[in-house]
C-alpha cells in the first residue's frame, strides 16, 4: 500500500464515494461498503501519485458509472429475493399438507367471515340515492367574463352550502323531522340538521362546461331531489333579494337604478337540469357485494398466508422445545 | 456441501470479470486490492475493476461458492487488519479450470483456423 500523505483529493474524494454509497441496497452497504470505501480510497492513492488531480479526475470517470451499475444491479437483486418470499409460501404450502391444511383453514374462516359481513353489510345498509340539479351561475353583467375573476364560482359554491341558505331549505322543508325520522331519532335542532345536511351536499363545477351542479344524497330519492331543487330557488331568491337591496340602497341615496349598484357582485342563476328522483342507488348491492368479496378474498389470502408461516414457527419452536441439548 | 452435487462444467462460460478474479485468486489468497491491481496487471490494464463490480462479482461467487472469506492473516507487519482475504473454494478451483480448459479448446480452434497468422498480418503495428 502507498505510504504517500494523502492530498486533500484523496480525502475529498474518499467522503464524497462514501456519501455516494447511500445508492446501493442497505444490506450490500452494510456487508461491502467499507471494503469498497478502502479500495476507493487505495485507488485514489495511486491515481494522486500518478497523475495528482488529472488522475483523481479520471480514476472519477470510471469509478461513478461502476457505481450506478453496480447499485442497479444489486437493487434488481434484492427485489427478486423479496419476491421470492410468495414463492417460498407457495412451496412450503405445496410441499407440507400439515401447512396445505392450516392455509385452507385459515382462508376459509376468513372467507366465511367477509361473506356474512358482506351480506349484512348488503341487505342492512339503506341504500342511498344521489340527485343532481344543474345550474348555470353567471355575472349580471355580461361583458365581464368570469375569467378575470378566478374566485368567482368558488365563492358562489361556498354561498350555496352556507349557514343562511341550507337552514332555509330545512326549514322549507321540515327536515330537522324528516332526516332525524330516517335514523328513528326525535326531532333534530336546527344546527344538528345543518351539519347533517352540510355533509350531503356537494357543490361542483361539470367537467367540460361552464354548469354548477349541486349533489344531495340521502335515503329517499324524492327528499334529494327535493332537497337540490330548495337549495337552488332559496341561493337564486337570496340573489334576488340582494340585488334589490341595492338597488332600493342606491335609489334612497338618489343614484340612476343600475348604473350605481356593484353588479358584478350579483350572480344570475338559471336551472339547466332541475332535480328529479332517480330510482338507482349510488352503490347497488351487487356492487357493494362484489367490493366486500372482492377485499375479503384478499384478505383471506393474506391471513392463510400468515397462518402457514406461524404454523410453520410455532412448530419449529415445539421441535427445538422437544429436542434434548 | 454443495460442491459435491454441482458439476463445474454447469457453470460455463464465466464472465470476463468472474475468470479474471478466480484466475487472481489461484495464487493463493488476496484482498480485494490485491485482486484488483491483479487483475489489471495481468490484462495489460484492459480489465480496471471499479470497487462496485469487484465486490458485487465477489459477492455472487461467495454465494455461489466459488470462494470463500480467508480465517488466516498474513504477516501482522504488511497486514492491514480492515482488509478482508479471499481464497478459492475446491469448487471454485475446479470451475476455473474447466473454465481454463475451454479457453484451451477455444485457442487450439483458433490455431487450426489459422486465424492467428491472418490477424498477425492484417493487424496496425503494436496491434494483436
Amino acid at each position: 500500500m502507498p505510504n504517500n500523505v494523502d492530498g486533500k483529493g484523496v480525502a475529498i474524494s474518499v467522503k464524497i464515494y462514501e456519501r455516494l454509497l447511500a445508492i446501493c441496497p442497505a444490506d450490500f452497504r452494510r456487508e461491502y461498503g467499507p471494503a469498497m470505501k478502502q479500495l476507493f480510497r487505495d485507488q485514489c492513492r495511486d491515481a494522486w501519485s500518478e497523475a495528482q488531480g488529472r488522475g483523481l479526475a479520471v480514476l472519477w470517470l470510471r469509478v461513478l458509472p461502476d457505481l450506478a451499475k453496480t447499485s442497479i444491479v444489486e437493487h434488481l437483486t434484492s427485489l427478486h429475493r423479496r419476491e421470492s418470499l410468495f414463492m417460498k409460501t407457495v412451496q412450503a404450502i405445496r410441499a407440507d399438507p400439515r401447512l396445505r391444511a392450516t392455509f385452507i383453514r385459515v382462508f376459509a374462516l376468513v372467507f366465511i367471515g367477509a361473506l356474512v359481513w358482506s351480506d349484512c353489510e348488503t341487505y342492512w345498509t339503506p341504500k342511498v340515492y344521489l340527485s343532481t340539479v344543474r345550474i348555470e351561475v353567471q355575472k349580471d353583467i355580461r361583458d365581464i367574463p368570469i375569467e378575470q375573476d378566478p374566485y368567482f364560482l368558488t365563492t358562489q359554491f361556498k354561498i350555496i352550502k352556507s349557514y343562511s341558505i341550507l337552514t332555509n331549505v330545512i326549514a322549507t322543508l321540515h327536515l330537522y323531522e324528516k332526516l332525524a325520522a330516517q335514523t328513528g331519532d326525535t326531532p333534530w335542532t336546527m344546527d344538528q340538521t345543518y351539519l347533517n345536511l352540510f355533509d350531503k351536499i356537494s357543490v361542483q363545477r361539470t367537467r367540460m362546461t361552464s354548469l354548477t351542479e349541486i349533489s344531495v344524497k340521502n335515503p329517499d330519492p324524492k327528499l334529494a331531489a327535493d332537497i337540490a331543487n330548495a337549495i337552488v330557488n332559496t341561493y337564486r331568491e337570496s340573489c334576488l333579494e340582494k340585488w334589490k337591496q341595492e338597488r332600493d340602497m342606491s335609489i334612497a341615496e338618489g343614484h340612476s337604478t343600475r348604473r350605481s349598484i356593484p353588479m358584478e357582485e350579483i350572480p344570475v342563476v338559471t336551472i339547466r337540469d332541475p332535480a328529479r328522483p332517480t330510482m338507482r342507488p349510488i352503490e347497488s348491492s351487487l356492487e357493494i357485494f362484489s367490493r366486500w368479496m372482492f377485499g375479503g378474498t384478499l384478505a383471506a389470502l393474506v391471513a392463510g398466508g400468515v397462518g402457514v408461516w406461524l404454523g410453520h414457527l410455532i412448530r419449529r419452536f415445539s421441535h427445538r422445545q422437544g429436542t434434548p441439548p | 456441501m454443495r460442491t459435491i452435487d454441482i458439476n463445474p462444467e454447469d457453470m460455463l462460460p464465466l464472465t470476463p470479470a468472474v475468470f479474471h478474479i478466480l484466475l487472481a485468486l489461484t495464487e493463493g489468497e488476496r484482498h480485494g486490492y490485491a485482486i484488483m491491481r491483479e487483475v489489471a496487471e495481468s490484462t495489460n490494464r484492459q480489465i480496471n475493476m471499479g470497487p462496485g463490480t469487484l465486490y458485487g462479482t465477489i459477492k455472487r461467487l461467495l454465494e455461489a461458492g466459488l470462494i470463500e472469506e480467508s480465517d488466516r492473516r498474513p504477516d501482522a507487519e504488511i497486514d492491514d487488519e480492515r482488509r478482508r482475504y479471499y481464497c478459492l473454494t475446491g469448487l471454485g478451483q475446479r470451475v476455473v479450470e474447466a473454465e481454463a480448459c475451454r479457453y484451451n479448446e477455444l485457442a487450439k480452434l483458433v490455431r487450426r483456423k489459422r486465424l492467428l497468422g491472418k490477424l498477425t498480418k492484417t493487424a496496425p503495428a503494436g496491434g494483436i
